[in-house]
């Protein structure tokens, strides 16, 4: 065997030596047979690189490390997971609460103060089903006696504001 | 008494029923046929304690009479109205609210608007449908959608 030391930075063989094949080393200088070895040698770096280039990942700076085990590809790639920082979905503020034409102060809330009306989906900030249940109660309530329509009940002018709106003090 | 001459009584769970239907009717009251569950939102005018008992007292009576099961009867108490409502020749500013759960058949409903509606001392009565809240959905609700939702290819 014709040994070869590479040096990448340079990109060229450094020195060489003969070898046999239990590695000890055996004297002589190397043969045109053994240089005709190093022309061959680009296409078996080469071929070592792309050996190598198969796992991708690693990358072997010197030939040296060849004769170690290359560690297979399923070792170092990423393990497939779920996102473990996945945010739980974003839900309107009236999920799992059941809606009521009863709860006036509830509806009261998606009413505006100064003339009674229900409030669209884009200042409530409700998804579609909350936002017609709220309406439809609204509108039960009104019509059966229970809530205000002209204006919002003065009991509940005081309650937190849910929606996006910024009333003028 | 009911039509039958039967009297009134209260069975196993305390609520009064006319004794023409058995004792199992209420344990059976998911699957009774072509009776669905009700509620009354009677809103009477404001009066004294033995008026309003005698006004409610009727009521259920004339329930029972044409064979409906009365549930519950809850009092919302009486507060002022959220508007002024004319009813009898008269301008109604308070009011007491109460609330009559009871199971029907359909075809008693508007006789049984048309009975309160002349009632002199009922302000406003609405029979609604007393549906059962749905078993919670195998699915989880999806949550609001993102921008990138149906919003965003409007523009």
């Amino acid at each position: 065997h014709v040994v070869l030391y590479w040096n990448h930075l340079q990109n060229q063989v450094v020195s060489s030596r003969k070898v046999n094949t239990s590695g000890q080393e055996v004297p002589g200088k190397c043969t045109s047979t053994d240089m005709s070895v190093v022309r061959n040698f680009r296409t078996v770096k080469s071929a070592v690189l792309k050996a190598t280039l198969n796992n991708p990942g690693q990358w072997q700076r010197s030939l040296s490390n060849a004769q170690h085990e290359i560690p297979t590809a399923s070792n170092d790639m990423p393990i497939k997971m779920e996102n473990p920082y996945k945010e739980p979905p974003k839900r309107c503020i009236l999920c799992g609460v059941t809606v009521d034409f009863k709860n006036v102060q509830l509806l009261s809330q998606f009413v505006s103060p100064h003339t009674g009306f229900i409030y669209g989906r884009h200042i409530t900030g409700l998804c579609g089903k909350k936002q017609k249940q709220v309406s439809k109660a609204i509108k039960k309530a009104q019509h059966m006696g229970f809530m205000p329509v002209t204006l919002k009940h003065p009991a509940f002018l005081k309650d937190p504001n849910i929606c996006n709106i910024k009333h003028p003090e | 008494t009911d039509f039958t001459g039967v009297p009134l009584r209260r069975d196993h769970t305390g609520s009064i029923t006319s004794g023409r239907r058995s004792l199992t009717v209420l344990e059976k009251r998911e699957s009774l046929p072509a009776m669905p569950r009700y509620e009354l939102a009677l809103i009477l005018k404001a009066m004294q304690r033995p008026e309003t008992a005698a006004v409610l007292r009727r009521t259920v009576e004339t329930l029972l009479e044409r064979g409906a099961v009365v549930r519950a009867l809850e009092s919302l108490g009486e507060r002022e109205l959220p508007y002024k409502i004319s009813k009898h020749n008269l301008r109604h500013c308070r009011a007491g609210y109460f609330l009559l759960d009871f199971h029907a058949a359909p075809g008693l409903v508007a006789p049984l608007l048309d009975h309160l509606k002349r009632d002199v001392d009922v302000v406003r009565p609405t029979v609604l449908k007393n549906q059962q809240p749905p078993p919670p959905q195998s699915a989880p609700c999806p949550g609001l959608e993102t921008a990138t939702g149906k919003r965003a290819h409007k523009r």
